[in-house]
């Protein structure tokens, strides 16, 4: 008896029933059911053959989206300057690469997932040809009907197609037990689209010497004037990737504090003087921002060493209170913007420097933070605060596609603490923080977005002091950071409510301070149990910027549904807004459906503490 | 020497009155068992000691130190003192050796590698130096509280309050847990122990006491309060639970 209480039985294994069963059980269990399924496989059917026909009907103007690819993606960005557009997503194409391979863990994939991953997308594509319309009607008055799509093509598509499949499938039984590392893959996916914009060809407008559209349409390369820097991005891609792999061996853990900094510097640095030709002379920097840089470097030397020491500790209540009155005075008076930020800066310094630098070691490290980011803040301002040189249209250089991304980027950016704090705030136990907190949250929620744009664009002037005016896509910025920040808080509220009393409790126990108990417990906690609903906000923030068309900024969508289908001249686009709100529809989707897949598998990591 | 003083210490939860007058005082290496009814104050008189709840009258000192309003002291004299829930409430986002290591890196300011070698000697004392990589949802009750017997530790604290440790876990659980805490009464802690375990109290506790409606009923050492109850209210509890 004794011999058999530690035999482990293991499960039955689960075997595939085969087709005819699978059927059977899930799609004809009953009469009932049968019929549903057929109704809906029809229902399926028809909506996707008038979806194909849609796309290939001889009306559709699709030359307004290839012809117009630059005008979605920079707007009126002059073509001179383009090389600064390729240099910011060369950078960002780097930070990707180095941030990739440092972080590889050499994953590796069997080939039988691979397998299945192209079974299904070919047997998508080929359900799709077997199904689309022959042909379709392009005047529904007169009924007229026309041939969309040849017998002779759609027996070739479906030949090929049933090809690869049986290639997939052979993958996926014959080399299934082939183990290929990750990343490999992965470079070889994005080499892939690399390849399709070389060899996928569109038609595209032309126009011959005398500027007269050339009929028909000639086929060129899908990405036919950036197809070369691409292909350089994707080699840059690759090499940072074996860089970044190549630092990780070599163990540099002071590289591991490098990269998140950079990913936070670069946007800034492509804001204020990649993507713009900031207009400053090399003496303003060395007259006005080294003083500058160099006397509160000083100071913040003084502040970080002197301050802790036991004659002036007692005083130092006096000293944080006078810094922010200072701070007061200098911001409303008509000094640089860089002074006044400084000395918002140096108050929270003062604050915070004493419990801080309780060391020797400790008060190094600050003093080199301290100086390091009041050097890149300044020079950073210098930038953004210059006029630009490039002159474009309108009234921001920013349009299409980039407009789309900085609104997004540091909309998500700057709300993302700003909720924490306002929910932190809420939640205080301070009372006028907590009054202060719930009425900007109500506040801002109560107001429809669109309101709030108009407040930025035109109101917001009048609560400033004189002199002191943003471009309209900052004030975008603002407004869409404000009010993301309100439901987010909101949002991180529900989380903190989640986390029971007992966590406090072993926290206080531990002797972990307020602030620690905050960042290194509570908000951990919170945040995890709040990634679905943050993730659908991003999601619609980054949809709703969108609305900014509204005071005159040419996002994306406002490109597609105005600016395009009325352009007559040289190609004639008129009416084409069909297409255009297609292809932005699926823009969009693109963006916002990888981020929805991508934060599941976050979830899913984080979730792991959980079991 | 006493390290714990407590001087006619009273607290109220709105109208009703928790704490009567608590005056007592436990000595350094002394072990305490507190036993009494549901709602007699027992645990919140431990959880007055650090500050997790706040008297309201009387005076509390621990190692020296008053408690007041002052965070500073409040700090320090958390610093010092352990503490073990019902609840566990371990840190479900950490792992078994960050749960540990936490405190004695972020307060003590200990070195990540001087804290984990402490944490796994930890670990070893409470008999489950395997289970370092897990999280706490994967560990059993039993285990789970001993984990939090070893965060208390690694503070090293020259107190150890037990707030109904073993209250929350079946019957087999109980014991892997009360072994531990017997080593460590044996060790010289200090210890407070509000409990239901009289095993314990009898095997280990160096007084014993009955708390009853907010008032202490009665103190003794375990042969007499066992044996000998000198009030009425000690009699009917005893005859209620043994």
């Amino acid at each position: 008896m004794a011999d058999n209480v530690n035999i482990q039985e293991s499960p039955p294994e689960v075997q595939f029933a085969g087709v005819n069963r699978w059927l059977r059980e899930n799609l004809f269990s009953s009469t009932g059911s049968a019929i549903l399924t057929f109704v809906s496989i029809g229902a399926l059917i028809g909506l996707f053959r008038s979806i194909i026909g849609f796309f290939i009907s001889p009306e559709r103007e699709w030359t307004a989206i290839t012809y117009n690819l630059r005008l979605y993606m920079v707007q009126a960005y002059p073509e001179s300057d383009f090389i600064r557009v390729w240099i910011t997503i060369g950078l960002v194409m780097g930070l990707l690469g180095l941030t990739w391979g440092f972080n590889s863990v050499n994953e590796k994939s069997s080939l039988k997932s691979t397998g299945t991953t192209l079974m299904k997308v070919f047997s998508s594509l080929f359900l799709l040809v077997l199904i689309a319309p022959t042909s379709v009607v392009i005047d529904k008055v007169e009924g007229t009907v026309v041939d969309v799509f040849q017998q002779e093509l759609r027996i070739y598509l479906l030949a090929v197609l049933a090809g690869l499949i049986l290639v997939s499938y052979f993958i996926r039984t014959k080399l299934a037990s082939q183990e290929v590392s990750k990343d490999y893959l992965n470079i070889g996916y994005v080499g892939l689209l690399v390849v399709s914009i070389w060899l996928i060809k569109v038609p595209t407008v032309t126009f011959d010497s005398s500027n007269v559209r050339i009929e028909p349409d000639p086929l060129l390369p899908l990405a036919a004037s950036t197809k070369n820097p691409w292909t350089a991005l994707y080699l840059l891609l690759v090499v940072t990737f074996f860089i970044g792999r190549y630092l990780n061996s070599k163990n540099l853990t002071s590289f591991k504090r490098i990269l998140p900094v950079s990913w936070l510097l670069t946007p800034l640095v492509v804001v204020t003087w990649i993507y713009r030709k900031p207009d400053f002379t090399l003496s303003q920097i060395t007259t006005l921002d080294l003083p500058v840089i160099l006397g509160f470097s000083a100071i913040g030397y003084l502040v970080i060493n002197y301050l802790n020491s036991e004659k002036l500790m007692q005083y130092q209540r006096y000293f944080v209170y006078g810094s922010l009155i200072i701070a007061v005075v200098v911001f409303s008076l008509p000094v640089l913007r860089q002074l006044k930020l400084l000395f918002f800066l140096l108050w929270i310094l003062i604050s915070v420097a004493p419990t801080i630098a309780n060391s020797k070691e400790s008060a190094r490290s600050l003093f080199i933070v301290w100086s390091v980011a009041i050097t890149i803040l300044i020079l950073l301002m210098r930038g953004g605060t210059s006029e630009t040189l490039i002159v474009v249209p309108g009234s921001s250089i920013y349009g299409g596609f980039a407009l789309t991304w900085v609104l997004a980027f540091f909309g998500i950016a700057i709300s993302f603490p700003f909720g924490v704090m306002l929910a932190l705030g809420r939640t205080s136990s301070l009372p006028i923080i907590r009054i202060i907190c719930t009425a900007i949250i109500e506040l801002v929620r109560s107001v429809p977005f669109i309101t709030w744009l108009f407040f930025g664009s035109v109101m917001l002037t009048f609560f400033l002091p004189a002199g002191v005016e943003f471009d309209e896509v900052v004030r975008a910025v603002v407004v869409t950071s404000i009010f993301s920040a309100a439901y987010l808080a909101e949002n991180v509220r529900g989380g903190l409510q989640s986390i029971s009393k007992g966590q406090f409790e072993a926290a206080d126990a531990v002797g972990l301070s307020t602030l620690q108990r905050i960042s290194l417990i509570v908000m951990p906690q919170a945040l995890r149990a709040v990634i679905p609903p943050i993730v659908s906000q991003v999601i619609s923030l980054f949809k709703d910027t969108s609305l900014v068309a509204i005071v005159g900024l040419f996002d994306l969508l406002y490109i597609g549904s105005k600016v395009i289908p009325n352009q007559s001249q040289g190609a004639n686009f008129l009416g084409t807004i069909q297409e255009n709100i297609l292809f932005c529809a699926i823009f969009y989707w693109i963006f916002t459906y990888s981020f929805a897949r991508r934060s599941m598998k976050i979830e899913k990591r984080l979730g792991l503490g959980e079991r | 020497m006493s390290i714990i003083q407590s001087i006619d210490v009273k607290k109220w939860y709105g109208d009703f009155q928790a704490l009567k007058g608590i005056t007592m005082d436990v000595a350094e290496g002394e072990v305490l068992v507190i036993c009494g009814p549901s709602g007699s104050g027992k645990s919140t008189f431990i959880r007055c000691i650090n500050r997790l709840e706040q008297h309201q009258d009387g005076q509390i000192i621990v190692d020296g130190i008053e408690l007041t309003n002052d965070l500073k002291n409040i700090e320090a004299i958390r610093s010092e003192v352990g503490m073990v829930f019902q609840s566990f409430n371990l840190f479900p986002h950490l792992t078994v050796l960050q749960n540990i290591t936490l405190a004695p890196i972020w307060v003590r300011k200990k070195s990540k590698s001087e804290a984990e070698e402490k944490a796994m000697e930890l670990l070893e004392r409470v008999g489950i130096p395997e289970q370092a990589d897990k999280f706490p949802g994967q560990l059993s009750g039993g285990q789970q509280q001993r984990v939090a017997i070893a965060r208390a530790l690694a503070m090293e604290p020259k107190i150890m309050l037990f707030d109904e440790p073993t209250s929350a876990l079946d019957p087999e659980m109980i014991k892997e847990v009360l072994d531990v805490m017997k080593e460590l009464a044996q060790s010289g802690m200090t210890m407070i122990v509000v409990t239901h375990e009289m095993g314990f109290a009898k095997e280990v506790a160096d007084r014993v006491m009955l708390f009853d409606e907010g008032q202490l009923v009665e103190q003794n050492t375990p042969e007499e309060f066992f044996n000998n109850p000198e009030s009425d209210r000690t009699k009917l509890f005893l005859s209620q639970i043994l």
